[in-house]
């Protein structure tokens, strides 16, 4: 039990080095004349201040009077009934972006109610093969300008998750958050059988006042269990995540998986489904998002990656909608569009710019 | 780990008749003192009181009160040192009064936090100012001035043990405020 907290202490002690000169450079005012003219002007109008006098330190009390007081304090405590804070929802807060919708885990979500269709059925799991994508990424300010572009890649490939035959999905992904160029990178393992999650690993670089953000997530159950670890601070053990992922509110879409999700779908034009994003899972803010999708359209669209018949989605988050091409010939994604904040903070669009077998 | 004092020039610097002249209530000596130790002042007053009007009143304070004060001021060559000190005291002497006499005020950093872009991470100014005033101050005077538990003790009239209960708290909540935003 010491050892557990020594360890905690020097955890804490090592956080408190880690954000000392963040602390040390938290802006302060600067002294101005006006305050100088002020005190003089006080002075000469003879206001007096009678300053307080630095006070010599207390001794400190004898460790045996110490160890006694805490053993007093401890005999009462175990009479007294514990009561338990309530933990933060940390509701200000979300995580993770996504190639559907970054902003999607800033809206509220609706668990539970607005649930139009029935579940996204992945009935074609044998339709995921291997195949190395590439996705052009552009942002486009309210005025249209293009501010904004990047290659972002998504590679499938065979792999094996403690004897079971999976498919590793690995996506790398970049964007520019604030002042900061970011790299996400994503590695999921889904089961080849029926395509449910087995793994998933997500490394963002930088990430707010860390070098790099790492998230492991497994997926026994119903749940998604793992940990939360930062480099450049380490902030240590991390947080832990252990979240449930209702089954009915399945199935479950991340940012690798999106694209790739409806090849297991069979999908015509009264199509309708919903699933959930899944989030990072660390906040209770950032756990899923259910996602609502029907067929709005069909369309022969052109892309990098050439022209093709395409379905047209309309994705409905509870924070808004935005539009989706899935290839009619095998549920590839080809386009999104992000015009939800067209007026205010620009236009975002995801294209196929390449595919690779 | 005992933290090194922030660098401050040597106090030699400021010459032993300024500094007389100064106790005398010379508004040229006054001037030279604020010129030399105002920032700093006012950083402490600032990071106490999260307030900046509320800062400038502590180191106006300090100030006027300063030549009466250095008439009993012995502790020759740390002269920097003991007017922190002396600030600390006047500023968390304001926080008190102000704890007496709540006020309600529109909390601007609150408000740009709750309304701040989903992707902007909460900064450490804001986690900091989240703090209750206690555990602020404590962590405050031990992390960024450098004051040792026994000082923090004697100024805010607590036990050695307090201060240190209060800045392992301080940091908990600290860093499970950061970690929440993550």
């Amino acid at each position: 039990m010491r050892r557990g907290l020594f360890r905690r202490r020097r955890g804490l002690s090592e956080f408190a080095d880690a954000i000392r000169p963040e602390l040390e450079a938290v802006p302060t005012p600067e002294p101005t004349d006006a305050l100088l003219e002020r005190i003089l002007a006080s002075r000469a109008a003879s206001v007096r201040v009678i300053l307080p006098e630095p006070l010599t330190p207390r001794p400190r009390l004898p460790r045996r009077l110490i160890a006694a007081i805490a053993i007093a304090a401890g005999a009462l405590l175990m009479l007294v009934p514990s009561t338990r804070r309530a933990p933060s929802t940390g509701e200000d807060v979300f995580t993770s972006s996504g190639f559907l919708a970054r902003e999607a885990f800033a809206q509220p979500p609706d668990r539970n109610g607005g649930r139009r269709f029935a579940p996204v059925t992945l009935a074609r799991p044998k339709a995921l093969h291997p195949v190395a994508l590439e996705l052009s990424r552009r942002l486009h300010n309210a005025t249209g300008q293009l501010v904004d572009e990047s290659v972002d890649s998504l590679v499938v490939a065979p792999a094996t998750v403690e004897g079971l035959p999976a498919w590793r999905i690995t996506s790398r992904s970049q964007d520019v958050v604030g002042d900061q160029h970011r790299v996400q990178d994503e590695t999921l393992y889904v089961a080849r059988a029926d395509l449910r999650f087995l793994a998933r690993a997500v490394h963002v670089a930088p990430y707010s006042r860390f070098d790099r953000i790492n998230v492991q997530q497994r997926f026994p159950g119903d749940s998604v269990t793992g940990r939360m670890t930062t480099d450049g601070p380490s902030i240590g053990a991390g947080r832990p995540i252990a979240r449930r992922l209702p089954r009915e509110l399945g199935p479950y879409l991340t940012d690798a998986f999106a694209p790739l999700a409806l090849m297991a779908v069979p999908v015509d034009a009264t199509w309708t489904g919903n699933a959930a994003l899944l989030g990072w899972a660390v906040v209770s803010r950032d756990v899923f998002v259910p996602i609502e999708m029907r067929v709005a359209g069909e369309e022969r669209l052109t892309v990098p990656a050439g022209t093709f018949d395409c379905w047209r989605l309309s994705i409905r988050f509870a924070g808004g909608e935005i539009s989706y091409w899935m290839r009619k010939s095998d549920g590839l994604g080809v386009r999104v569009l992000d015009q939800r904040n067209a007026a205010t903070t620009g236009t975002r669009e995801t294209v196929l710019r390449r595919v690779t077998p | 780990m005992a933290l090194p004092r922030r660098s401050e020039k040597p106090d030699q610097f400021i010459e032993a008749h300024v500094v007389a002249d100064a106790a005398r209530g010379s508004p040229d000596a006054l001037a030279a003192l604020y010129a030399r130790y105002a920032r700093g002042l006012l950083a402490v007053a600032y990071r106490l009181l999260q307030s900046r009007e509320d800062a400038e009143d502590v180191v106006h304070d300090v100030f006027v009160g300063l030549p009466e004060a250095l008439r009993r001021y012995e502790e020759r060559g740390s002269l920097g040192p003991w007017l922190r000190k002396v600030t600390a005291r006047v500023a968390l002497m304001r926080l008190r009064e102000q704890r007496a006499r709540p006020v309600v005020e529109l909390d601007e950093q609150r408000v740009l936090a709750s309304a701040r872009a989903p992707d902007t991470a909460l900064t450490i100014e804001q986690a900091l100012r989240s703090l209750s005033p206690n555990l602020r101050a404590v962590l405050v005077l031990k992390e960024i001035e450098g004051f040792t538990h026994a000082e923090i003790a004697a100024m805010l009239d607590i036990s050695v043990g307090a201060s240190e209960v209060r800045l392992h708290r301080a940091l908990l909540a600290m860093r499970a405020q950061m970690l929440e935003d993550i």
